[in-house]
């Protein structure tokens, strides 16, 4: 771990300048739960670390006239217990699926917006894209846990946000200060993820000095709305899903009005299945109609020489993610 | 380990994953010592038992789904290139 | 690492009595971190001539005070340095430990104003004004925390690497659920790894602690 100054600021102001010094050689820290991994492997090497935990805005969820605000310090924990996500299945089910009391008390929501990705060659020093004399590592070595969809690009790893894909299927908003003291811009979540296409970019929109303060998950337009999310782990500990999917349904009458598909851990990015809610809307949920819309999420699916087992993982996924929303995902699975 | 580079890439418990509390049913020992064997002087207990849980599951995974998958772990990745007929 | 100055360590007057390996990894150690300060001095010079705002702490040596286990202590570290490397190199509070520093394992954790924090993913200068319970808290000298006497009740430990992590963790998860479950148990402790198998010894000792209402 190199040397670096510690830097804690109490309004989001301070922190977008303190984050824009040194060339913009920083980086946030929030729950930490990631952001030392990646100091001690010599991933990243900011001159200043930037603590964002003492930011009283960045906390807490409150309730607006546009929906629900969820700061980017809220913890997993709260995100379990709080009343005014009470009614955004998916989130909960996903809080409780990170079994370790201690990342729950620790990692935040925006740390989990805004992690780097697992891919091993990342974490081994090649790079977010892998790469070793100008060949790609991941397209030609070891890539089980890689990228299945959208996988076409340099970018092979998958990303390892485990709330983005519910968070994008209730039509979140991301709030972004910076990088100039006091600008502020608003985002739809979907957008906040980027594929990188050169070494030197990134996985978020997120530039040096800005930072992402908080989610907001906008009153939804219609009156019944079902969620879920369904993660597929290999173990029952602390692990990141070898796929997983977030789905929303509005109905009326027992029948699928509007749908909306997330992938998670299947590409460089949360994926978006229009295919996917496309075969769910004007019917009825059952087990065959779930089915199709797996299929449909997974049909242009690129495996690699190792993941092609991903792509049944990730259409079991979708399909019991909608199961569950119309609670019809039987007891010895949920 | 990576072959190009012949690189260890999982050496870490992140990448390198092992069972956890959630992991590991219900554990029960049945000493098993009957007389026939006491006879015998001193018998030895230590890692043997474990070698027959690793078959049963595998076992357990042949009767369920029809087909063998020779290698442990039994990953989701090895189960389903065994369903699929691919060689683990 | 074999040389030739290790060869003639039979001889030589290095290896006179006294002379030991944790001595010498003493010493060597003590010279790496001479060199450490030095660099700081330098760098302290360099950063003079832009001041640093009143919030950021330089990339230097800084008195760093705690509140662990009910006593202050004050230490002079960088920002890089972990809490878990203060707790086992400065303060010899060696319970937490060191396992496999990608916050994976829980085997370093500690119980930061009530609740369950990995000690190395937490920087020592993040965590002033806070209230630090290892698991040499958990005892007084005289009794324990009634989690460890049901660690020991179900031989939750083997070569016992693992424990003070799990008695720490279990410590918090019944603080936050006196009554749980055996399935709450193997959800809240699965950030807790542990290498030799103990892990039905632990879910029990912890199942028995919930029955008596999270014990104390």
């Amino acid at each position: 771990m190199n040397s670096f100054e510690y830097a804690s600021p109490r309004t989001e102001e301070e922190a977008v300048a303190l984050l824009s010094a040194h060339g913009g050689n920083t980086a946030v820290l929030a729950g930490g739960t990631d952001l030392f991994n990646l100091l001690r492997a010599g991933c990243i090497t900011p001159s200043r670390v930037v603590d964002l935990k003492n930011i009283r805005s960045l906390q807490g969820v409150s309730a607006t006239s546009r929906g629900v605000l969820i700061g980017a310090l809220t913890t997993l924990d709260e995100l379990l217990v709080h009343p005014l996500l009470k009614p955004y299945d998916s989130l909960a089910q996903i809080a409780d699926g990170v079994h370790s009391i201690q990342i729950q008390s620790m990692g935040t929501l925006g740390g989990d917006l805004c992690l780097l990705p697992n891919c091993w060659y990342f974490r081994n020093g090649y790079g977010l894209l892998g790469m070793e004399r100008g060949t790609s590592l991941p397209a030609t070595g070891r890539n089980e846990f890689h990228a299945v969809l959208g996988n076409r690009g340099p970018a092979k790893f998958v990303s390892a946000s485990r709330f983005a894909p519910a968070l994008i299927a209730w039509g979140a908003v991301a709030r972004i200060a910076g990088p100039e003291p006091g600008q502020v811009s608003e985002l739809p979540l979907e957008y906040f993820f980027t594929s990188p296409k050169t070494a030197d970019q990134g996985v978020t929109v997120l530039q040096p000095g800005q930072i992402l303060t908080h989610v907001l998950i906008p009153d939804p337009v219609h009156d019944e709305v079902q969620s879920a999310a369904y993660e597929v782990l290999q173990m029952e500990g602390l692990d990141w899903p070898l796929a997983s999917a977030a789905v929303c349904l509005a109905n009326s009458a027992g029948v699928v009005r509007e749908a909306r598909i997330v992938l998670g851990h299947v590409a460089p990015t949360p994926w978006v299945s229009l295919d996917a809610a496309a075969a769910l809307v004007g019917r009825e949920i059952d087990e065959t109609v779930a089915q199709a819309a797996g299929n449909a999420a997974v049909a242009s699916a690129t495996p690699l020489s190792e993941n092609e087992y991903k792509v049944q993982i990730a259409r079991t996924a979708v399909k019991r993610a909608i199961l569950r929303a119309a609670g019809q995902l039987e007891g010895a699975l949920s | 380990m990576d072959s190009k580079t012949g690189r260890y890439i999982n050496a870490d418990l992140t990448h390198y994953k092992l069972p956890r509390i959630g992991d590991i049913g219900e554990l029960q020992a049945i000493m098993y010592q009957p007389d026939s064997e006491y006879q015998r002087g001193v018998v030895g207990l230590g890692e043997p038992p474990v070698i027959a849980p690793g078959a049963a599951i595998s076992n357990a995974i042949a009767n369920a789904t029809g087909v063998r998958v020779p290698v442990l772990p039994f990953t989701p990745k090895r189960v389903l290139d065994a369903l699929k007929g691919v060689h683990a | 690492m074999r040389d030739a100055s290790d060869s003639t360590q039979g001889t030589s007057s290095r290896s006179g009595p006294g002379f030991n390996r944790r001595d010498f990894l003493k010493g060597s150690g003590a010279a790496v971190a001479a060199s450490a300060v030095a660099t700081a001095v330098e760098e302290t010079v360099a950063q003079d001539k832009d001041k640093l705002p009143a919030n950021v702490v330089p990339a230097k040596p800084v008195p760093v005070k705690l509140e662990i286990n009910g006593k202050a202590h004050t230490v002079t570290v960088e920002p890089r340095v972990t809490l878990l490397d203060v707790l086992r190199n400065d303060l010899n509070l060696t319970g937490a430990k060191d396992v496999c520093t990608t916050t994976n394992c829980g085997a370093c954790t500690v119980i930061i104003d009530g609740k369950p924090v990995l000690a190395c993913a937490r920087m020592a200068v993040e965590c002033q004004g806070k209230k630090i319970t290892t698991v040499e808290g958990l005892g007084d000298g005289k009794d324990v925390d009634d989690v460890v006497k049901c660690f020991v009740k179900h031989d939750a430990t083997q070569c016992g690497y693992c424990t003070p992590g799990f008695v720490v963790a279990t410590r918090a998860f019944l603080n936050s659920k006196p009554n749980a479950t055996l399935e709450e148990i193997r959800k809240g402790l699965g950030g807790n790894l542990c290498r030799c198998g103990t892990y039905d010894g632990v879910a029990h000792a912890a199942l028995e602690c919930a029955s008596k209402k999270g014990g104390k």
